[in-house]
């Protein structure tokens, strides 16, 4: 950006996303802090916080924290992986398997939890299958606890580290890597000491994303937590035994060690960054010269994609055979549509689809205008405060969505200035604000990414051919980061059409959404119906992925 | 300087200062209508950011850019009729040959029929109207760099500025560009200013050249005038790669009596190894042929002096490790302070 | 460009569409009873009243509480149908609930209702010892509530978190109730809880992994309630049976009530009188499982398994239950829970 001043229209842009998070991200946290200081007869006291200090919340903190540490650890470890492996190896249907092993970011947590649920819990498909096949008695083993929470969180984060660090790989030129091969160093060193270091910024990224997103699980730690204590699953009894004030003191304290995080990362970050400018275009990178190692990655990289298909298999086995037979031998159960049908022939079927759809688009224009808006401002070197902006808006990625949905409740029950004086709760917009609010960060952290990869000289080129200010960024930089804000804009649909967390505690009548439907159909032990519905749900997002990533590669070459 | 009525640009007093330190002081320039100007000096001299004021992308502490009369010092660039050739192309990413090269026409809202035309006309100039329709991120370097100045020369600037341009090219690619840039110059007529760290480049294309360093012009003249008569040891040295004699060296080995203090400038080709009675002083080092020269390192007193000469058809007459003498072939050796 | 300014519009309508109203008065009915027992009242209710569009929202009965609680400053519902009494008794202290006396209040034993008229009883629910019938029968299983804390069912007792489950938090409240009744204090009762503990080999989720636990291939007991247990065996195979505690058990008054500021309290009245109607409560034992409260439905409309059930029931101060519920289940939580391992 030049030196322009901030115009007009700036301003005014500048105030509306002041205004929306304010309202939207400000005040819901300031009437949770305010509940979490309040105890039962309405008083001020600090009697929640007291309670933080006992031994079982110490517990369910340090728990959280180990979990979330060993979930970054356990996803960058897997992930970081299969991007060097799928870059440097050669691998057999590259392409195919690279959409499978991002399958899991179209899953939403509730699906996949469930999932696992029925693959590996004593009953599950695979238990049984092996416990027949070796003419077992007893399940050979049991999937619970910390194992069976790590693994279902290395199966949905892993992918953000694949993400990151594939692009990060393709930043690093092969000369560099060839370099240090030549002077002879082994694949292992220079893959820690050439390579990894100049991935920094793409796994802190990643590691960001994750711990913050592990944090604020509920699903995994909820079904599988067994007599552990989380503090999201704390917060949800406190909740259940009405203490709101404690439950809201315990979201502070979340939010504080996400954000903390969030800071010691970015201290960590500006320290350890590593950038260089090539002239010239890099060159691709060389495939690694020993095959046999390619041989080893062909293996985890299949061996992998079955793991990642089996939860879907499960789901779509268990939609397709009748409801209960689960109890039976279901090996012979032939399969039927039974399942599909009922749900089918409910008249309001298309209702929660249209609902989820609906809300999740909502959700996209919001976080379009507000996200990309700001990521202007962010980008816009010369601006004070900015990282301030930047910090309030990656926030909502570390509250997690009972959190959200808790102040959005404690905020909008009654009129607000922020809600053109009318009570949100219970009405059709409040889900969609809530979508928006939690996934403000996805966009915004895309369309900053997307401002940052054009080339200034772009902007400039532009300006000296006599542009203004406004064609260049209609004819140039919209363009050139629209690939960027429609992955983004596609991140926080999938990410809003399957929530449940906060949909729960939000929905009313007229928008109930597939989620709702999955949990009240799992509610009335319908198991058949709600993996049904999930394979429904799965399916809606698959293909709504294929044609935005077909309309993507179509629109612009250039990534 | 005497101000002429034809000049197209004039850098009067350019200071400009970057977190403290001065990029540029004081820079006075006049470019001429229809001259090919040069900025020629090392990485990190100011030379870009100079460039950028004259555009319009940077603002000056302290001077004016008048172009074509007009004091525009505080115009935006797209008040000013200026265009860049960058370094890195800056082609537009999202759009085919043709629509790059159209742009800057739509901007000033020209009737389609014509910007087509133009469009073509210049594509031709430059030899690429056959890739009219292709995405510009397939086109390869040379052809990318073609496109980048077609865009600019379409839309008929008063003044072309080149950053670098050729940088990024191949060196026999880079000498068939020059050649070819140096054509659609003249056939345009358009005023250019070319920044280089590259003075061959800037002795070959230019009508006159501006030496920069650290952020102050140290000459400015035709080129042959730089590379003759340079004003001070800088030029001499970086324009010419002239080797330097101190009044002792200068009296024992040519016979030229200096002053204490001065330098005995002598260009490469000015001096050459010779063997003989008593002139066995200096130890050659280094011999390399390049076709058209033999090039000779030639140690004397700790001190290396470069000699080239045309290779004549023969085998060099001296190879490394032999004992050799130094002679001057010109009269007209320089003195600098 | 054009082709996405399109999508945008194209979604705006979309979102819009979603908004479309109609004339009926819209009666909201927050209930933990399912879909298909909502459904099926939905269409009757509304096939005698036209001119009201019944729409439900389905979640558990503490979600309910939840909701109704923190909407108190603009309620949003009309009918709450479905909850243990307990609850009910805590939401008429918060004053969330508005009086209403249905035709048939005198039909139902005082136990089962509000003595102010705020909620009455609907549904009776007694608790059972259930358990996997492929191996166990009704013999050699737990015939008592001690029984279940005995050395020899170390492991192999399954209970549905309690903490997020009204059932199992009304049973573990009502051992604390009795012991107090017994005993004068809490000790006991927490005492009995914490071999209980012991003895758990797992906290399951939510029902559905309670099922599949309790069906595998191990001599599995769980604490559930019986219309539950039956349902699940009728109509979805499981291997489930189920012993009274011989003692006495635990039977759970399910209610209903109209919600404090109900924007249609007519309507809702209507529906009310409605699904505790005679005929409703047939259909809802035949179809859905549920034991009337009423006492004046004849024994044999219903059907055989209401008929034929016979259970001692535990004498218990519901009030202090209800008030105590969730201090000792904070308490259970932190002090017993996993503790014994």
């Amino acid at each position: 950006m030049n030196k322009n001043k901030l115009s007009g229209l700036n301003i005014v842009t500048l105030l509306i996303i002041i205004f929306f998070i304010t309202g939207y991200i400000i005040f819901p946290l300031y009437s949770l802090l305010k509940e979490s200081l309040l105890n039962p007869g309405n008083i001020f006291s600090f009697t929640s916080y007291s309670q933080l200090f006992s031994k079982t919340s110490f517990s369910a903190t340090f728990n959280s924290v180990l979990l979330s540490v060993i979930t970054v650890a356990g996803s960058g470890i897997t992930g970081i992986y299969f991007a060097y492996a799928f870059q440097y190896h050669r691998i057999p249907l590259k392409k195919i398997l690279t959409s499978v092993l991002l399958i899991p970011l179209a899953t939403p947590p509730l699906i996949g939890v469930v999932a696992f649920l029925f693959l590996l819990n004593e009953n599950g498909l695979l238990i049984k299958l092996l416990s027949s096949v070796f003419n077992l008695h007893n399940p050979i083993f049991r999937f619970d606890g910390w194992t069976a929470i790590i693994v279902i969180h290395i199966y949905s984060f892993y992918p953000m580290f694949f993400l990151f660090v594939t692009s990060g790989l393709k930043k690093i030129d092969s000369s560099v890597t060839d370099a240090s091969y030549s002077m002879g160093a082994s694949r292992s060193k220079t893959f820690f000491r050439i390579i990894l270091p100049q991935l920094v910024p793409s796994i802190t990224g990643a590691s960001l994303i994750v711990f913050m997103a592990s944090m604020a699980s509920f699903s995994a730690p909820f079904i599988f937590g067994g007599s552990d204590r989380f503090l999201t699953t704390e917060i949800f009894n406190a909740k259940i035994n009405g203490d709101n004030s404690f439950a809201s003191a315990l979201s502070v304290l979340l939010a504080i060690i996400s954000v903390a995080f969030l800071i010691l990362l970015r201290l960590y970050r500006s320290k350890k960054i590593i950038t260089q400018r090539y002239k010239g275009t890099p060159k691709s990178t060389t495939l690694h010269p020993k095959k046999s190692f390619g041989l080893f990655s062909t293996a985890a990289a299949f061996i992998f994609a079955i793991f990642i298909v089996l939860p879907i298999l499960t789901l779509l086995f268990l939609s397709l055979i009748p409801e209960g037979s689960l109890m039976r031998n279901f090996f012979g159960e032939s399969f039927t549509l039974e399942n599909y049908s009922r749900i089918l022939s409910d008249p309001q079927f298309f209702e929660p689809f249209r609902n989820s759809v609906g809300m999740s688009l909502a959700a996209v224009v919001i976080t379009l205008l507000i996200g990309v808006s700001s990521s202007f401002i962010i980008t816009n070197k010369n601006l004070k405060g900015k990282s301030i902006l930047e910090g309030v808006l990656s926030l909502p990625y570390g509250i997690p969505g009972t959190v959200i949905a808790l102040g959005f409740i404690l905020s909008f029950n009654s009129p607000t200035v922020f809600t053109a004086f009318v009570s949100l709760v219970g009405t059709y917009w409040i889900l969609p604000l809530a979508y928006a609010v939690r996934n403000l960060p996805v966009m915004t952290q895309s369309s900053v990414a997307g401002f940052h990869s054009i080339d200034p000289s772009l902007e400039e080129a532009s300006q000296t051919l006599g542009a203004g200010g406004s064609r260049t960024f209609r004819k140039i930089i919209v363009p050139l980061i629209l690939p960027s804000i429609l992955n983004g804009a596609l991140l926080v649909f999938i990410n809003s059409v399957g929530e449940f967390v906060s949909t729960i505690l939000l929905y009313s009548y007229s928008t109930k959404t597939i989620s709702v439907e999955i949990y009240s159909q799992i509610r009335m032990y319908n198991t058949g119906a709600a993996a049904a519905y999930g394979i429904l749900l799965f399916l809606m997002v698959m293909i709504i992925v294929y044609f935005s990533r077909r309309t993507l590669d179509k629109s612009i070459g250039v990534v | 300087m005497q101000r002429k009525k034809t000049a197209c640009l004039e850098a009067v007093n350019i200071s400009k200062k970057f977190n403290g330190t001065n990029v540029l002081t004081e820079i006075n320039l006049t470019v001429e209508k229809g001259e090919f100007f040069s900025i020629v000096g090392p990485s990190g001299c100011g030379k870009t950011t100079l460039l950028r004021i004259i555009a319009g992308l940077e603002f000056p502490d302290a001077g004016k850019i008048i172009i074509n009369n007009i004091d525009s010092t505080g115009f935006t660039p797209q008040k000013r009729k200026t265009g860049i050739v960058f370094q890195n192309y800056a082609l537009f990413p999202n759009m085919t040959v043709y629509e790059n090269v159209a742009y800057g026409l739509e901007v000033k809202k020209t009737d389609k029929n014509i910007i087509r035309e133009k469009v073509y006309s210049v594509l031709e100039k430059v030899q690429i109207s056959h890739k009219s329709d292709v995405s510009v991120t397939t086109l390869s370097g040379g052809e990318q760099q073609r496109v980048s100045l077609a865009r600019v020369i379409v839309t008929e600037p008063d003044l072309i500025l080149f950053d670098e341009p050729l940088s990024n090219l191949d060196y026999s690619l880079r000498l068939e560009t020059r050649n070819e840039l140096k054509r659609l110059q003249r056939e345009a007529g358009i005023t250019s200013v070319y920044v280089t760290h590259d003075q061959t480049e800037a002795l070959a294309l230019s009508d006159r050249i501006a030496v920069l360093n650290n952020g102050v012009i140290q000459q400015t003249g035709n080129p042959f005038d730089v590379y003759y008569n340079p004003e001070n040891s800088f030029v001499a040295g970086f324009i010419g790669h002239s080797n330097f004699f101190n009044d002792v060296m200068s009296g024992d080995i040519f016979n030229v009596s200096i002053k204490p203090g001065e330098k005995l400038c002598v260009l490469p080709e000015e001096v050459i190894p010779v063997s003989g009675e008593g002139k066995d002083y200096g130890l050659i080092t280094d011999v390399q042929f390049t076709g058209f020269s033999v090039e000779y390192t030639v140690e004397i007193r700790n001190q290396l002096i470069k000699s080239i000469q045309s290779s004549g058809n023969s085998k060099p007459e001296f190879s490394a490790g032999d004992k050799a003498g130094l002679k001057l072939l010109t009269s007209k050796a320089r003195i600098l302070k | 460009m054009k082709s996405i300014f399109s999508y945008i519009f194209l979604l705006m309508t979309v979102i819009i569409s979603g908004c479309s109203d109609n004339n009926k008065t819209k009666l909201v009915i927050y209930s933990p009873h399912g879909k298909e027992m909502l459904t099926e009242f939905e269409k009757q209710f509304e096939s005698v009243n036209p001119g009201i569009d019944v729409q439900w929202l389905d979640m558990g009965s503490q979600e309910v509480f939840d909701r109704i609680k923190t909407e108190k400053e603009n309620p949003l519902s009309d009918v709450w149908w479905g909850a243990p009494s307990t609850i009910f008794m805590r939401a008429e202290k918060l004053n969330l609930l508005e009086k209403y006396i249905p035709v048939w209040a005198d039909k139902i034993s005082s136990s089962a209702k509000s003595k102010n008229g705020y909620w009455f009883g609907t549904f009776l629910t007694p608790q059972v010892i259930a358990f996997n019938d492929k191996i166990l029968t009704n013999q050699n299983s737990p015939q008592d509530w001690n029984d279940l804390v005995k050395p020899e069912w170390k492991d192999r007792i399954i209970i549905r978190n309690p903490m997020a489950s009204g059932t199992m938090r009304v049973i573990y409240s009502a051992i604390i109730a009795n012991s107090i009744r017994n005993t004068g204090n809490e000790a006991e009762g927490f005492e009995w809880l914490r071999k209980l503990d012991a003895n758990t080999s797992s906290y399951a989720a939510d029902p559905t992994q309670m099922y599949i636990k309790l069906s595998g291939n191990e001599a599995a007991v769980s604490l559930w309630n019986m219309p539950d247990i039956i349902l699940q065996k009728t109509l979805y195979n499981y291997p489930f049976g189920y012993n009274f505690p011989s003692g006495g058990t635990v039977v759970l008054t399910d209610g209903i009530a109209i919600v404090k500021g109900a924007k249609n309290p007519e309507a809702a009245k209507k529906f009310y009188e409605f699904v505790t109607s005679e005929q409703s409560l047939i259909l809802q034992a035949e179809k859905f499982y549920r034991i009337p409260a009423r006492s004046d439905i004849p024994q044999d409309k219903l059907p055989q398994w209401i008929a034929g059930a016979h259970y001692k029931t535990m004498d218990l101060d519901w009030n202090m239950i209800s008030e105590n519920e969730s201090e000792w289940m904070k308490k259970w939580d932190s002090e017993i829970k996993g503790k014994s391992k």
